[in-house]
């Protein structure tokens, strides 16, 4: 039954070509920018449909991270004390907590995107990328109400509205960007090891102890060695950034610098890390 | 045309769809060019954290599945081919490759356009009404918003669901959902079309109505891969058959004789096993389809 071999340029002049060819960068950004609408279109879907499945909704999406903040704020407020010294510190906590809590769930989820969506990916062909976009953009569009219950909870501890509040629209920006480049790694690492899922909630709750989430990491802050190694770590960048646009809290430029760097550098990083795989999604 | 075989007065026993192949000089759709398609069960990328640590990193145990080994063929447009074989023949491993959607390991597949699986299921979300998951099946196969709003109320009238488009699809009976699917897969007309195990959906008119679709949408040119382990559909509805087995090709030619071959083959081995034939077909002459 064995035909003679055909000549890819042969096929490419009678108009066919390679299904399993790799494309060009610039195809297939192409291929995904022609793909937006799927990609808002499927976290929208699974909006709506956690809204009707569940009692309470989409108030979740900020009745969890108020709940964790109520959590912290009785261990390191109440209990532990951290509180002190720190003006408004229900405000200080409820930064805190919100922006890490919007990095988290993108990642999390994120690490399920591949693996979890196997079905579609054996089904239909269209650039795998847009699976841990889809996640981020859902988790953005779900971190919406949670920053106007950050802001009311700010108000009513007492903290005017300022016009340095605007300055949060830029940062969850690069926010939003730092974690589609972390749910790019995420969503491959979690298709090739499913044990890494296990493993992201303590990596988490790692981090969010080392950003100084709940409390003001200042006393460990002896020289500018350490402000620099605070700085290195993105999460508490971000959070200083978040505390000193609401709350008027000092910032550093080296913090401006991290985020920055971190952000587009995890991006781009991340992109190639997630394409390399693109070709083995969905064989398991 | 098939209506005509339809109405016609004496009605052959099992009337056909019109089924010619298309003219030699008929451009090429699809080739499939020495093609092995493998799974690798224990693939580098899939092992467990766990079994890496209890080998120490070495030797990853790589159990290789030939799943097609060294197919060749070419398929024109207008085709509609089918593919016959036992389970675990290789049949939708092939369709996934024409796809693009499994790699190949040697050989290459060239098509046309890039060839739609009639498989949209996956795309969609059963706690939202089905008029929402035309959208969202829409947007998965590439169309875009405005292309899917001038489809719909073709699509809800396809599949005939009525008033339970509003519903949450979850509500649906599985015929009702199989019938939404394929509404929505077909109502682009890809040029391509891939069919997996697909068509015995729905109740006897929306099988008639789905068996024209994809009747015309090869008579516009398309072309048509069918899975189906319904011989019938198979002598039905395609101009040619493949029959593939332990992924090799085992025939192709004429839908007939490749399906009777198969069926015949199939006996002897039955009767080398011991076991008793029915005089009967396997599949049942009395179904529902073989009356039209």
């Amino acid at each position: 039954m064995a035909t003679k071999r055909v000549s890819p340029k042969a096929m490419r002049r009678a108009g066919l070509t390679n299904v399993g060819e790799r494309q060009y960068v610039e195809e297939y950004l192409q291929d995904v920018w022609n793909r937006r609408e799927f990609a808002v279109a499927v976290p929208v879907g699974q909006l709506r449909a956690q809204h009707m499945n569940t009692l309470l909704g989409n108030l979740w999406h900020v009745l969890n991270p108020l709940m964790m903040m109520g959590i912290y704020y009785l261990l390191f407020g109440v209990i532990l004390g951290t509180s002190r010294g720190i003006p408004h510190f229900v405000a200080f906590l409820a930064v805190g907590v919100f922006t890490f809590h919007y990095t988290q769930r993108s990642v999390s989820v994120a690490s399920g995107a591949v693996f979890g969506n196997q079905g579609l990916i054996r089904a239909i062909y269209f650039p795998r990328s847009i699976l841990p976009i889809s996640t981020v953009i859902g988790q953005t569009i779900a971190f919406l109400p949670a920053i106007v219950t950050m802001l009311v909870v700010t108000m009513l501890n007492g903290v005017f509205p300022r016009p340095a509040w605007l300055l949060l629209i830029p940062l969850f920006v690069v926010q939003g960007i730092f974690n589609l480049g972390a749910a790019f790694i995420v969503a491959r690492l979690g298709d090739a090891y499913q044990d890494f899922t296990q493993i992201l909630p303590h990596f988490f709750r790692i981090l969010i102890y080392m950003s100084g989430a709940m409390y003001s990491v200042d006393r460990f802050i002896h020289s500018t060695l350490t402000r620099h190694l605070f700085e290195l770590n993105p999460m508490y960048s971000f959070i200083s950034l978040a505390r000193g646009a609401v709350l008027g809290l000092p910032t550093t430029y080296g913090e401006y610098v991290s985020v920055l760097v971190w952000s587009f550098a995890l991006l781009i990083a991340g992109f190639i890390y997630f394409r390399a795989g693109e070709h083995g999604y969905g064989r398991g | 045309m098939a209506t005509v075989e339809a109405d016609s007065p004496e009605p052959p026993p099992r009337p056909r769809w019109k089924k010619d192949p298309p003219p030699l000089d008929t451009p090429l759709a699809v080739v499939v060019d020495n093609v092995s398609i493998t799974y690798e069960i224990f693939q580098e990328a899939r092992v467990s954290l766990r079994a890496v640590i209890a080998r120490g990193f070495r030797g990853r145990a790589k159990r290789q599945i030939h799943a097609i080994e060294k197919m060749s063929f070419q398929v024109r447009q207008g085709e509609s081919v089918g593919l016959v074989g036992g389970n675990g023949a290789g049949k939708s491993t092939m369709l996934a490759g024409i796809a693009g959607l499994l790699p190949v390991k040697k050989g290459a597949i060239y098509a046309r356009t890039r060839p739609t699986l009639l498989g949209v299921a996956a795309a969609l979300n059963p706690s939202l009404s089905g008029r929402r998951n035309i959208y969202l099946g829409g947007l998965a196969l590439g169309l875009s918003g405005p292309e899917i709003a001038k489809r719909v109320d073709e699509i809800v009238e396809f599949s005939g669901l009525d008033d339970f488009i509003d519903l949450p699809m979850r509500a649906y009976s599985s015929g009702m959902r199989a019938r939404l699917h394929f509404s929505i897969a077909t109502a682009v007309a890809p040029e391509i079309l891939l069919i997996d195990e697909a068509l015995a959906v729905g109740d006897r008119q929306f099988k008639r109505r789905s068996f024209k679709r994809i009747e015309e949408i090869r008579e516009h040119a398309g072309t048509i891969f069918i899975v189906s382990h319904n011989l019938n559909e198979i002598r039905r509805m395609c101009t040619r058959a493949i029959w593939i087995d332990h992924g090799e090709m085992v025939m192709d030619g004429d839908p007939e004789e490749v399906v009777d071959a198969y069926e015949r083959r199939d006996d002897q081995r039955a009767i080398d096993d011991g076991e008793e034939i029915p005089d009967t077909d396997v599949t049942p002459a009395t179904d529902d389809e073989a009356s039209w």
